[in-house]
Order: structure tokens, then sequence, then C-alpha cells
């Protein structure tokens, strides 16, 4: 896998950091953050290649920091992570330009996977393309 | 209290229980939220842990495999809850509005998952045949479930140890069917199998446009049908 920048943004603190680790020993470059404000931060700072969103956290909702992220950088591609039971959030998601949902818990390789089509998409310049 | 009086607290009564129902739903979908996130961190810890004997940084054999055991067995289990609480996280949407389109056989698949452990429990067989590819309804998915609950109560009711329960969803012309067979082992009296239509049922079918069929296949097997519209 190429080296692939990801931001892992969760409010489950434990989650995101075990998550993260288990990406780095693939040789993935993972960060996380715990908040909408500081995923945002470090988007302006040090874009990512790719957002790891989870859907619902106490500051600001997922969807929100979804449209920031894509206003501040098109190019970044957000898989957006959700706890629900019903896919109706996560199609909500594509619609907001993210490249695709997935449900918690999540399978790595599933992820992995995701991530190297989303970090494809970004090196060839078709963001903002619906994943099929 | 006059007519008009009994009306009015009779439909405050109904609106305060829509309200009941609509709360339970919010509080038991966050639950399950809540549940998945748990269930998702020890995955994850659980991976990691996978990930570091996998990549040989555990020297010792004899641990790697005792270790190998430990997380086999945990992750039988939290595959289990993982399903589990996806079910439930999904029966708690099923009360978030009166009209939507939905997979009818998910919704069954979610109602068998609750009630495999009174089929168990009865000793019962259960089969099903339920189509690989989604039945989309447009209906209210909250009141199926009540009236399929009532239908495989009064079978499990009626039923004894052995007894073979097979559950069928197809479609018939322009109608979506739930079929709920039973092969007795023994012969009872109708009145035992039939479904009661309550006014409370009645209510519900009216609601949805919905019919219940019920009839004898032979002297031990009986089927109960519930006949849905694509839409309402």
């Amino acid at each position: 896998m190429d080296e692939i920048h990801v931001l892992i943004v969760d409010d489950e603190v434990e989650f995101a950091s075990t998550l993260a680790e288990r990406m780095e020993l693939r040789g993935l470059t993972a960060k996380t953050t715990n908040c909408g404000q500081d995923a945002l931060a470090s988007v302006n700072r040090e874009p990512p290649d790719v957002v790891l969103l989870d859907l619902k956290m106490p500051d600001i909702g997922g969807l929100e920091v979804l449209d920031a992220i894509k206003n501040t950088d098109p190019t970044i591609e957000v898989i957006m992570l959700t706890g629900h039971g019903c896919t109706v959030s996560g199609i909500e998601g594509m619609e907001h330009g993210a490249f695709d949902y997935l449900m918690k818990p999540v399978d790595l390789k599933m992820l992995l996977g995701k991530i190297q089509q989303a970090y494809d998409q970004r090196m060839n310049g078709h963001h903002g393309e619906r994943n099929e | 209290m006059d007519t008009t009086g009994n009306a009015m607290s009779n439909s405050v009564e109904s609106a305060l229980r829509e309200q009941l129902l609509l709360t339970h739903g919010r509080l038991l979908s966050g639950f399950s939220h809540d549940l998945k996130n748990h269930v998702a961190i020890i995955n994850e810890s659980k991976g990691l842990l996978q990930d570091y004997i996998e990549m040989g940084k555990i020297c010792d054999p004899e641990l790697c495999s005792r270790l190998q055991d430990i997380l086999s067995k945990m992750d039988k289990r939290t595959d289990s809850i993982a399903i589990m609480t996806h079910h439930l996280n999904s029966f708690a949407h099923r009360f978030d509005t009166a009209s939507t389109t939905f997979d009818l056989n998910e919704l069954i698949v979610e109602q068998l998952f609750f009630l495999q452990r009174s089929v168990r429990l009865k000793q019962l067989n259960l089969s099903t045949e339920i189509p690989k590819t989604a039945s989309n309804i447009t209906s209210n998915p909250s009141l199926i479930q009540y009236l399929f609950l009532h239908l495989f109560d009064t079978l499990l009711t009626s039923s004894q140890e052995d007894d073979r329960l097979h559950i069928a969803i197809m479609q018939q012309h322009k109608q979506m069917e739930i079929r709920l067979v039973v092969h007795r082992k023994t012969t009872l009296p109708s009145a035992t199998k039939e479904p009661l239509l309550t006014p409370e049922i009645q209510l519900c079918l009216q609601k949805i446009g919905a019919h219940i069929t019920y009839k004898e296949l032979d002297t031990t097997s009986s089927q109960t049908a519930i006949t849905l519209p694509l839409e309402i």
C-alpha cells in the first residue's frame, strides 16, 4: 500500500487510537482527532489523503465536518463511519460528497480496501464521483 | 364526562402512547449506538493483539498459541454481539416514521432474530424461505412488526416440542405475502390455532391495508398469511 495519510476523526478516543496503531503497522500514516473542530484544524494544517469520519460527534456533526472538508479541499476523500443500523445517514453522507460509508464495527480488511480506493480516486483526480 | 370529553381523552391517550413509543425508540437507538461503539473498540483491540501475534512480535510460541485460542473465543462472542446490536439498532429505528420504503426481508430476519430464544426454549424447529434480493415495500414497519409478532406468538402458544415452523416471504402479483406455516406432531382444535383478530389488530390491518388469512393444510398443519400492498 502507498504511503497514504489518513486522518481518523472519532470521539471514541480508544477506537481512534487503536485503529491508527493498526494502520501504522500496515505502513499507513494515521493521525487521530476526537472532535469536529480539531479535525478541521488538522485538515487545514496538514491535509490528509483520506479522512475516516464518525457521523455522530458531540461538537459538530459528521455531515457538517464533511461539508467543511470538501469546501477546504474537494480532493480529500472522506469515508463515513456510522454506528447506526439504518443506512440512511450513510447515504446522506454520500450525497454530501463522501466517498463511501461503513458501519461500525468495521472489518479492517474492508476498510483498508476502501481507503486504497479512495486514495486512488484522489490521485486520479476523479474526486466527487460516486463510489460504486 | 360527556361523549366529546371522552373522545378527546382517548385521542390524548393515543397521542401519549405514540409519544412513549417514539421516546422508547430513540432511547433504544442511542443505547444500541453506544453498544456498537463498545464492540468496535473491543474488536480493534483484539485485532491489534492479533496483529502483534501475526507479525511475530510475541516470541513465546506457547503463549502465542494460547492467545490465539483466547482471541478466537472472543471473536465468536463479539461477532454475535455485533449482529445483535445491529438488529437492535435497526429495530429501534423502525419507530422513526409511520411510512417509509424498506426491505421486508430485512425486517422479518430482524424479528426472527429476536424470537430465536423463544423458539429455542420451546424446542421448535424453525426454517425460513426468504428471498436473497430485497423485497422493498412502502408501509409502516412498526405496524408490520406488531402484526408479525402477534401471529408468531399465536403459533408459539399453540406449538409443542419438535413442531416445525416455516416462515416464507413471497411476492404475489402486486402484493407481498408473509407465510407462517406450522407442522404439528399432534392435532389441535382450530380455535386454539387461529389468529385472534382483536380490535387493535383490525385497526393495524386497516392502517396498512393488510389482510390475514388462515387455512388448515391437513390435520396437523396450518398456514397463516399476511398480505401486504407494495405501497400504502
